[in-house]
Order: structure tokens, then sequence, then C-alpha cells
């Protein structure tokens, strides 16, 4: 089953090992990102250096579905990971039946965009996404490591951004 | 058995003009990195071929892999990166600038840690594998737990 759909640009790091690994108990994590699945080293870092008890995997979007459907009818506790939320919109097209809620943990602050927590900015782009999401019937909801931090609603970001 | 006292001196690099050492990257999350090296020197004093870097909010983890990657790139006897937490995002920009060399990672970065490796690759004929054995030997012995019921009988 997934536990969690997660939007984290550093993907699987500190945050996600200690404690969203421990709070919803996760088995195996599948990552979603074009990048990370063709660049070998970077690929490699992610899936061989975690530890022997979790088991990762890394996919382009284009090749996902399988592996997102297989853990959907499993029993298995998978936390789904992405950097983006437009690669969720993008998912939601292909694969039916994913959960309707949509945790974004860390975003680099760079430039051109808007800080929402102090470990997250958006910008309109992914901003855009977060609205077409929330219009879909998804919680959008910022939480950077589970019950020990806040949870802020998109509905109180919303604002920053143009509509 | 009698020793001379030939046999019990160590040749310290720093000793000899222009030797090369190998050098440490202290990579961690936000000020650790830069705090952790300032604490290193005010116990060994300034070191050469010695950088700290802290990962912030605002860095992306390949660009911060890049930065890192410059300020060590004139470490030509190699360099042992030190990280904080295995898994997290400065140990993963680590592992990418270890990428086809014979360099190392460390994670569980911490004062007498990065002392002894300071110490350590300072003595002449020292090998990265050997600084390496012999932090994971002492690695143990770093922590200390004492309660009041041990200390104050």
């Amino acid at each position: 089953m997934l536990k969690l759909v997660r939007c984290d640009d550093r993907l699987i790091h500190g945050q996600c090992m200690t404690y969203i690994i421990n709070e919803y108990l996760i088995h195996n994590i599948i990552v979603i990102d074009d990048f990370t699945a063709t660049n070998l080293i970077i690929k490699s870092i992610f899936t061989a250096a975690i530890p022997k008890s979790i088991s990762a995997s890394v996919y382009t979007l284009a090749e996902s579905k399988e592996a997102i459907e297989k853990a959907l009818n499993d029993e298995s506790s998978t936390l789904l990971l992405m950097k983006k939320p437009q690669t969720f919109v993008q998912l939601r097209e292909k694969v039916s039946s994913l959960p309707n809620s949509l945790n974004i943990g860390p975003q680099t602050i760079r430039n051109g965009c808007k800080i929402c927590t102090p470990y997250a900015a958006l910008n309109q782009e992914e901003a855009d996404a977060c609205k077409v999401l929330t219009k879909q019937g998804v919680r959008v909801y910022f939480n950077s490591i589970g019950s020990g931090a806040k949870f802020v609603e998109w509905s109180t970001v919303e604002k920053l951004f143009n509509t | 058995m009698y020793l001379q006292m030939t046999d019990l001196m160590i040749t310290f690099k720093h000793e000899t003009e222009n030797s090369q050492m190998i050098g440490v990257a202290i990579c961690t999350h936000a000020g650790f990195a830069v705090g952790l090296k300032e604490a290193c020197e005010m116990i060994s004093g300034e070191q050469k071929d010695f950088v700290a870097l802290g990962f912030t909010f605002s860095d992306e983890l390949i660009e911060y892999s890049e930065k890192l990657k410059e300020l060590t790139k004139d470490f030509d006897e190699g360099c042992i990166y030190i990280t904080d937490m295995i898994n997290a995002s400065p140990y993963n920009a680590a592992l990418v600038c270890i990428y086809n060399t014979n360099n190392w990672v460390l994670s569980g970065a911490c004062l007498p840690m990065v002392i002894e490796i300071l110490i350590a690759r300072s003595v002449e004929g020292m090998t990265m594998n050997k600084i390496i054995d012999q932090v994971k030997d002492s690695c143990q012995f770093y922590s200390g737990f004492t309660s009041s019921n041990d200390v104050f009988k």
C-alpha cells in the first residue's frame, strides 16, 4: 500500500531516513524522477547506500506505472517520492486510485520562489500544480518530518501566488 | 628489551617542508561543519588542506556536490569527506564527489574523529586506508556514558 506520497527535491535524505521511515513504518521506497533514474551515479547513491531493511527503486515517470500499481496492491508499506508536485499531476493521469493526498517536504529555496514554510519554497509552476491537485480533490499540505512538525495546508499559503 | 629513542620517534609531515597531505572536508547540515572545523582548530591549530561546507535550505544536492568538488580539487593526495548522518543530503553529495576516486566518505562526524584523522594524516608514510582502519577501530571509544551514580559515590 502507498503510505505516503511526498514531494522532496532532495529525495532520500536525513529527514526521510530518520523520521518519515520510522513514523510511517516504510519498507519500500519508490522514487519517480527522470534525472535520477537516468543518471547511474546518482541512482546508485540513492539505491545502494540505504539500509538493507529498506528497498528502494528509481523509475522515470514513463516507466513508473507498473511499479506503482504493484505497490498499491501489495502489503508492503511504500513511500512514493518525487521532486515536484507537477510529477504527481502527471502520475494521476497515468495511474488510477492514487491516494488523494500529497505531502510537500523540503523544496530548495531558489531565486523566483515564494517561501511557504522554512524548508519549502515553490515557484509559480509548482504552485499551479498544487492548485490543479486541489481542484481535483487532493489534499496538499506541507510537512517536514511527520507528526513531530506542523502540518501546513496548501490553502493557507495559496495567497502568496498569482491566480 | 632496550629500545633506542629513535625507535619511538614518529616523523610528522608538517615538520618537513612542502609535504603533501591527504585532504579533509567536513560537510554537514547547516553551521555544524564550520563550527566543527573551528573546534578542531581550537585544539589542533590552523590546518592545511582542511575545509568545511554546510548544507542549507537553499542548496540543491548536485550544486552542493559541485561546490564540494571545487573546494577539494587541489587535494592531490586524496580527500576524506566527513559527514554527519548516513544517507542524508551532505552524505549523498559527498558520494557524488568520490565517484571514480579512491577517496572515502565517513558519517558520524564528531570532534575526536576529526582530530584523530588530522593527526593520523600528518604521520609520515600514512595511507588513506590505514587512516580509515584506525578511525573505524576507535569510533566506539569516542562517546562516554557517565551517570552521577558512577561519579559521586
